[in-house]
């Protein structure tokens, strides 16, 4: 709903998603990527919208107050156990680069995958943009945030992404669904509980690697990281 | 009672209400997480108390608490969505009774995104409205309201079911964002020229902004549209406050905004979110002093996709290649269900500079109805510009303008009595633009007076059933010189003469050189003079360099284009041919070329190659050579996905060249057996997918790509229909890996014992068994892998 959200595309960012690892890479290619990033710019229209609920533990999960939701999720009960409120965001890229991306996969492959990882590189930097600009809002209450954990990670379910989107009216105000699978629709888009913490308080918590889908082909793994050690927050 | 008819006609002010939610959720404790339209169920008397509260205020009509009572969200709250609709009608009728105002069913959003977006088809969409439509007329709704819609074809859905279904007054309003566009993309000049088109009663804005941020909407509107327009805006822009939502505009504010909107001859007004009795109460004093009646405007003729209009002021290309007639490749993609074949021409084309595409998939031995659907479809999902809908039958046209999202133009009508009855009727329906042939049961008439004649008659007669004169297009048709070389001159003279019945001219240029030499001189000439005498909408091949040269030196001419756009559009070209290219020798060349992943270059290396060397050895000795070091380079980490792509691409192109150049090339693989891929039923995410397929098709595999969220039908048939190498199907997400599993369960149980291979994100090489694959594949390479395995 609101658009001062300001997001950067960086061509590191692009380069990693897409596995780059030092390979020399030619003129037309890099052309490519910078075309992929201005178009990005150009297709992208950012939307967000989030609320805060009070929150506390269930016997499996969460219990969302005021609402009839409760989420069974152990990491979702871990993330927030030192969280009385909770905030529940969902934000989307649109559907303007959904159908860039789809066009290009029938005019040049290789842009089209150059194009999708922009695309995701800039819906994580949205999500991150909006977290920073909720953690300054906070910071003047003395509160602060944990990190952010969405359905899928962990055991926190991918079919509660349509009560997440119900609960913030995310349909109407944004124009974000989610369809039987969870599978949100525009792709590039994020849904998220962010724990609110007392500033003092500095609680971050990742769902276990083994407990994860992408546990078998983890790229982060192979190299001994995870997919969360980027977070500099 | 309130005359709405003659309301609507005399384009007096209706006064509509406002927010409905709100007030409710103030009157009413509903436990979190419940519907608000449960509230007609449990409380009637507060639902009725709101809609006196509006109708106390001057609302002539009020809606009914049914914004989100279809049957899927309803299911979903474990709620009957026929009793849930019907006690809303009651108690609008109830409360509206001794005030004689109307009570419009209220439709919002399915919740669900439509396809190609989303999942939800657009038959679906229209059965869940018209369930709402049948039980909200029968209960006794005086009309129906369509509101809050972001996208244009759920609104279209909608409008079909409505008008399908009852004979019920329809108004839509769609919800903007502040970039005047929908979420969807939608524009106003699309959804004007599409929902007229549809016959709505009246067309407008609701939610999202207010009315200041809405004006420019509301002015475009006003300026495509001669329906009486709607505003029912939010109190301006909504903020948080306290974690509460709040609207920005006091009631007086709103009113005053309003009444700007009354002054430029809006002429239907309420409120949405943040509006209360007492903003409509305000809102009528100030419009019934500002209203002015608003000067229509002129029509136009043009004609939109869902998110893009073209008006038919210049010339405008209209692309010719999705059509099978005489070419081989294009008819077999068609017997194989290949629509990304069709969809790269579709690209192609418009990257040519085609404005809109003519749509023909007519063969004998398929189904074109079911065919034409799907080809609209995709084409939908992929390229913006509007279509036209090229067949002779009235059942394939009719299921095509269904699930188009915009306004089409259809080719063709003829002056023959059958084929004016059975079309006409359809495009007055559905709101599209025609093309009218000049021919009638006597055949093409050897003068351009005939010829006129006959348009003048297929124009009296779509006038005659209320399609207006501006989106009836003549084709005077082009024969060949070949025949009679009075030919090209009849159909130039006919086209001068139609232009004085000031109609649009369509016309098909190549016909004129059919069965002479140097075919193209004689097309572009022909296009010049055609252009000359009032030609509007050639259809040609827009990837025919010369004759785009044509078509755009034209419009700089003609003024129809600055001579700004004419620079932009050629210094560019001038700078790519000036480029050198580097010097290797050719087998060096045609080997760097590939492993670099260069297209430019690749054909004159390749024909320097074909001096000496046939077209299987140059496969044999250097492509294949060269790809395997790519596939290795990949797999060891030396270059990474864009580039492994990348060189895929210009080895693709390489294959493509020689079968082009030698005719049929034998394929690397002699194997004549065919490999699909699709993303499974549910699962949008098609990159994967695509990689994999370009990967194969460039080791010489052929592959049949069905798209994304796959019908599990679709691919047995598919697979039982053909010679299967394997069935290759892409998941993305652990939630559609259950469709991934049902989908092997129909493909065995159809009879199909070939192999299945599995990839995505989520799968490993347990899980594939486990649901019954035979391989995992975890990438590209390792699916080329398989199927090299699978040959032997």
């Amino acid at each position: 709903m609101i658009y001062l959200l300001d997001y950067s595309i960086s061509k590191a960012d692009v380069l990693a998603h897409l596995g780059y690892n030092n390979q020399e890479i030619s003129d037309t290619l890099n052309q490519k990527i910078d075309a992929c990033i201005a178009l990005s710019y150009e297709r992208i229209v950012p939307a967000f919208t989030y609320q805060i609920f009070s929150v506390h533990p269930s016997l499996h999960g969460i219990e969302i107050e005021n609402t009839s939701l409760t989420i069974d999720s152990y990491d979702l009960k871990q993330l927030l156990c030192y969280s009385k409120e909770a905030i529940l965001l969902a934000l989307t890229a649109g559907v303007g680069i959904e159908q860039a991306i789809r066009t290009q996969s029938y005019r040049d492959m290789t842009s089209c995958v150059i194009l999708d990882s922009c695309a995701s590189v800039a819906t994580e930097n949205i999500a991150e943009a909006l977290q920073q600009q909720i953690k300054q809002t906070l910071s003047e209450k003395n509160l602060s945030i944990t990190n952010r954990f969405s359905c899928g990670y962990g055991d926190f379910s991918l079919h509660y992404q349509k009560d997440l989107l119900q609960l913030l009216h995310a349909e109407k105000k944004i124009g974000l669904h989610a369809n039987e699978f969870g599978i949100l629709q525009p792709k590039k888009s994020i849904t998220a509980v962010i724990g609110i913490v007392d500033k003092q308080i500095r609680h971050r918590y990742y769902a276990a690697c083994s407990n994860c889908a992408a546990k078998e082909d983890c790229a982060y793994q192979k190299e001994g990281k995870t997919c969360f050690n980027y977070m500099q927050d | 009672m309130f005359q709405l008819h003659a309301r609507l006609k005399k384009r007096e002010l209706i006064m509509m209400d406002g927010a409905m939610g709100t007030l409710l959720q103030d009157r009413y404790a509903l436990p979190g997480g419940r519907p608000p339209e449960e509230i007609n169920l449990l409380s009637p008397s507060t639902v009725q108390e709101v809609h006196d509260a509006y109708l106390q205020v001057g609302s002539n009509i009020i809606l009914t608490n049914t914004f989100g009572a279809n049957r899927l969200k309803m299911q979903s709250y474990g709620l009957c969505h026929e009793a849930v609709i019907s006690s809303a009608i009651d108690n609008a009728k109830a409360a509206s009774e001794k005030y004689g105002a109307l009570v419009a069913l209220d439709i919002g959003p399915l919740g669900k995104l439509l396809e190609p977006m989303g999942t939800l088809r657009f038959e679906e969409a229209y059965e869940l409205f018209a369930q709402q439509v049948r039980i909200g007329a029968d209960r006794g709704a005086d009309l129906i309201y369509i509101e809050t819609m972001s996208d244009l074809y759920e609104a279209k859905a909608a409008v079909l079911a409505a008008k399908e279904n009852s004979t019920l007054p329809v108004f839509v309003t769609m919800t903007f964002d502040h970039n005047h566009r929908t979420f969807t993309g939608c524009d106003a000049d699309s959804i004007a020229l599409t929902l007229e088109g549809l016959g709505v009663d009246a067309l407008g804005v609701n939610c999202s902004l207010g009315p200041k941020e809405l004006l420019p909407v509301l002015e475009q509107l006003a300026k495509r549209t001669a329906l009486p327009l709607i505003a029912k805006p939010n109190a301006g822009l909504p903020r948080v406050a306290d974690n509460q939502t709040v609207f920005e505009m006091d009631s007086q504010e709103f009113a005053d905004s309003m009444g700007t909107l009354a002054q430029m001859g809006v002429s239907i007004l309420g409120g949405c979110c943040g509006t209360a009795p007492e903003y409509i109460s305000l809102t009528k004093t100030a419009a019934e002093t500002a209203y002015q009646v608003r000067t229509l405007p002129k029509r136009q003729s043009a004609i939109s996709s869902g998110t893009q209009t073209l008006n038919i002021d210049k010339v405008l290309v209209i692309g010719e290649r999705i059509n099978p007639t005489g070419k081989k490749a294009f008819k077999e993609a068609l017997m194989n269900n290949d629509i990304g074949y069709i969809l790269h021409q579709a690209v192609e084309q418009v990257d040519g500079g085609a404005d809109l595409l003519d749509v023909n998939v007519g063969l004998p031995g398929i189904d074109e109805k079911e065919m034409m659907i799907r080809v609209v479809k995709a084409l939908q999902s992929v390229v913006n510009c509007p279509l036209q809908i090229d067949s002779n039958d009235p059942a394939v046209i009719e299921a095509a303008l269904r699930i188009y999202n915009g306004k089409a133009i259809v080719n063709s009508v003829t002056g023959e009595e059958q084929s004016l009855e059975s079309i006409l009727p359809i495009i007055k329906k559905y709101g599209a633009a025609v093309v009218g042939l000049t021919l009638d049961n006597n055949g093409i008439p050897q003068t351009a007076e005939k010829r006129y004649e006959i348009a003048e008659k297929i124009l009296m007669r779509a006038q005659s059933i209320g399609i207006p004169k501006e989106d009836v297009f003549i084709d005077c048709l082009t024969l060949t010189i070949a025949a009679d070389q009075q030919n090209a001159q009849i159909t130039l003279d006919a086209v001068k003469k139609i232009k004085q019945l000031n109609l649009k001219t369509v016309l098909g240029i190549s016909n004129v050189s059919f069965g002479l030499p140097m075919r193209n001189r004689i097309n572009n000439t022909f296009l010049t003079m055609a252009l000359q005498s009032g030609l509007d909408l050639p259809i040609i091949n827009p990837n025919a360099q010369d004759t785009m040269e044509i078509v755009n030196t034209y419009r700089l001419l003609a003024s129809q284009e600055t001579s700004a756009h004419y620079i932009a559009r050629y210094a560019e070209s001038t700078e790519a041919l000036s480029k050198p290219s580097p010097k290797r020798n050719e087998t060096e060349n045609l080997e760097y070329l590939i492993i670099n992943g260069i297209q430019q270059g690749i054909t004159q290396s390749l024909d320097t190659l074909l001096v000496q060397h046939d077209a299987m050895e140059i496969i044999n000795t250097h492509l294949i050579p060269a790809l395997d070091k790519v596939g290795s380079f990949y797999e060891s980490g030396k270059i990474f996905l864009p580039q492994l792509i990348s060189s895929a691409e210009v080895s693709k192109a390489a294959f493509e060249y020689l079968r082009h150049k030698v005719g049929t090339v034998q394929s690397s693989v002699s194997d004549p057996r065919q490999i699909i891929v699709a993303t499974v039923k549910g699962d949008v995410h098609d990159i994967g997918k695509n990689i994999v397929k370009v990967v194969l098709q460039n080791y010489g595999f052929s592959v049949i790509d069905l798209g994304y969220d796959t019908d599990i039908d679709l691919i047995v048939d598919t697979a039982k229909k053909n010679d299967m190498l394997f069935v290759g199907l892409s998941s993305l997400m652990t939630t559609s890996l259950k469709s991934m599993e049902e989908t092997i369960v129909a493909l065995r149980d159809s009879g199909y014992t070939g192999a299945i291979v599995v990839g995505g994100a989520v799968l490993d090489n347990d899980y594939a068994k486990k649901i019954g694959a035979t391989y995992y594949a975890k990438d590209a390479m390792a699916t080329v892998h398989i199927a090299k395995e699978l040959l032997v």
